[in-house]
């Protein structure tokens, strides 16, 4: 008995290892990996022609702090959701990195801050991808087609923030719980240092470009085209000036173009960066930089339902503590300056994040003073009715 | 747990796939006469790597959250070293550790990926539009075939990663974490430098015995 199956297992091993035996069993599995992988399709984004704004008249303006229930918080996203109601998140805790840092979530109706919750904890998240995790940071909340909410959210194993990793989960309760975590695998060597820290773009056939970032040795901007499983597709550098381009905030122009601004890293050129995408994402090219200055700090962008581009930046040399808003009717080749929305050299008042309602109102959500994220919401009217008279900043295509 | 889907799974086991064939490279570099496959040197470190929680997470989860899964490549002959030796691939020559080497290393680790941002493209965006990569390969596979290159259990243990990656085994879903990763390089770097390295006559023994018949 003991010697057939040994003579059994023998002539297994000389099967597996004949040479004709081993060219079939490559056949197929070539084939398998051939016919199965994804094939290279025309992208598109998913895009909306311009209409007129259903807000054009309304110059209301509200701000609402949102809780704060630990002394520091920061890096704020903003979604609605489809009962019309909004979604914040940001990342709150002792200080930024620190262990105790978690996602908190707060759901907002008409400037009334319906409920806030803990979302995601450091110890959760770890749980579900199955790997350490030290801190948690740039929390990225959007809904999909079918209702969903989705979060990109920034973690750190070890080291610090140049060793992040972004990790994908979905909700199917608005945000309550959880599930689908998922690792977006971008870099080849221990998967260092992707990060993410603005809105995705939807694509024409239903799945999503999320803009990130890598920062190890090199600070440059990325696209990240992903499956409707939330899974990479291809990831697509951007192109950059002297010295680090980072967070960048992407806006479709048509279904084959887009424009990203980039936060400037740079020493030599502290303007806001531009890349261009005239093949749904597929490459990216470098444009001027904008004439708006830009003190290493986040900006957001959104391209508004009559077409009109906003953009919300720190537009200073140094320091934090001006939020302005900046429009554009020619797909940015221009900027006009817009409406200051906080002003205190003192203060920061950074990382923006805008949003926009089916009924035209405007959501912009950011850090206030790192002690609390602060939502304002505005109409169109609001927006044009500056009064300023700021001179047209300039930029280029 | 169960929630886990099947590359978390893998990926943890992968973890202890290393520890365990430190341990038992360790045991054999100590230790003299012939070694058990799967000895308690293999499974002691697997079940220490898989089981034993350090705030609130197996250490396996530590090593992934290190350095991240491995390539099936990697999984398949590290299983096979820890579970079946005599099974294990012939160790490439030379020539072909150092040309293994510098090919995966230069345009995947070195600075073709890294530090130049300008490059709009690299060798890794290569694995998530892998058809030049896949038709390489099958032209590669099809000049061993018809020479004297032809290795049959390396080409299974690629067939095995190409088939995994046909079904989205792991987390990624780039063609080149199915094939290489930095492990791998650092074992045929290592087989480059030191030729005679993974040597354990009682183990050659055994090997030659077993693959006797069919020399590859």
């Amino acid at each position: 008995m003991l010697r057939s199956r040994r003579r059994h297992g023998v002539r297994m091993r000389a099967l597996l290892t004949s040479r004709v035996s081993s060219v079939l069993v490559f056949l197929l599995a070539w084939l398998a990996a051939f016919i199965l992988a994804p094939r290279p399709n025309e992208s598109r984004f998913a895009f909306t022609p311009p209409r007129a704004s259903p807000t054009a008249d309304n110059a209301e303006f509200l701000a609402t702090d949102l809780p704060r229930p630990t002394p520091s918080a920061h890096a704020s996203s903003v979604t609605v959701l489809p009962d019309g109601g909004l979604l914040v998140a940001w990342f709150a805790g002792a200080r930024e990195g620190a262990s105790d840092v978690a996602i908190e979530m707060a759901r907002v109706r008409a400037g009334r801050v319906e409920s806030t919750w803990t979302a995601l904890t450091r110890a959760q998240l770890q749980g579900m991808v199955q790997r350490v995790i030290r801190s948690l940071g740039n929390p990225v909340v959007w809904v999909d087609a079918q209702g969903r909410v989705n979060l990109h959210v920034v973690s750190v194993s070890y080291g610090g923030w140049s060793g992040s990793a972004i990790n994908h989960l979905v909700s199917e309760d608005g945000g309550a719980h959880w599930q689908s975590a998922r690792r977006l695998i971008v870099s080849p060597l221990f998967n260092l240092s992707t990060l993410v820290r603005t809105q995705p773009v939807a694509m024409a056939d239903g799945s999503w470009g999320l803009p990130a970032y890598h920062e190890f040795i090199e600070k440059h901007g990325m696209f990240l085209q992903l499956r409707s499983d939330g899974a990479v597709r291809s990831a697509e550098r951007m192109q950059k000036y002297e010295g680090g381009w980072l967070q960048p905030a992407v806006a479709a122009l048509s279904p084959r173009t887009a424009v990203a601004l980039l936060r400037s890293a740079s020493k030599s050129r502290p303007f806001i960066g531009v890349n261009r995408s005239a093949d749904g994402g597929a490459t990216w090219s470098l444009g001027h930089a904008l004439e708006i200055p830009n003190p290493d700090a986040s900006v957001a962008l959104l391209r508004l339902c009559d077409g009109t581009l906003l953009l919300a930046a720190n537009p200073t040399r140094g320091g934090r503590g001006t939020l302005q808003l900046f429009t554009s009717t020619d797909d940015g080749a221009t900027w006009a300056a817009s409406r200051v929305i906080e002003r205190d050299d003192s203060g920061e008042f950074s990382y923006p994040c805008l949003a926009e309602s089916p009924d035209g109102i405007v959501h912009l959500t950011y850090t206030w003073r790192r002690q609390g994220i602060r939502l304002c919401s505005f109409g169109r009217g609001w927006l044009r009715s500056d009064g300023l008279g700021d001179p047209m900043l300039g930029g280029g295509q | 747990m169960s929630a886990w889907p099947l590359s978390t799974w893998i990926g943890l086991f992968g973890q202890a796939l290393v520890v365990a064939a430190l341990g038992r490279f360790l045991r054999e570099q100590l230790a003299s006469g012939r070694l058990k496959p799967l000895g308690p040197e293999s499974w002691l470190p697997m079940l220490v790597v898989l089981f034993v929680p350090l705030d609130g997470i197996a250490l396996a989860g530590h090593l992934r959250g290190l350095w991240g899964d491995l390539s099936i490549t990697s999984l398949v002959i590290l299983a096979l070293y820890v579970v079946a030796p005599h099974a294990l691939p012939d160790r490439p020559a030379r020539i072909w550790s150092v040309l293994l080497t510098l090919l995966v290393a230069f345009p995947l680790y070195g600075p073709l990926v890294l530090p130049i941002p300008r490059m709009q493209r690299d060798a890794y965006w290569l694995g998530w539009h892998p058809q030049s990569l896949l038709q390489l390969l099958a032209i590669g596979a099809g000049i061993a075939a018809m020479t004297s290159r032809w290795r049959p259990r390396w080409m299974l243990v690629l067939s095995i990663a190409l088939g995994g990656y046909a079904v989205d085994l792991l987390e990624s879903t780039n063609l080149w974490d199915y094939l290489v990763d930095p492990l791998l390089l650092l074992i045929f770097g290592w087989l480059a430098a030191f030729p005679s390295s993974f040597c354990n006559p009682s183990r050659t023994r055994i090997a030659r015995r077993v693959e006797q018949p069919h020399t590859e």
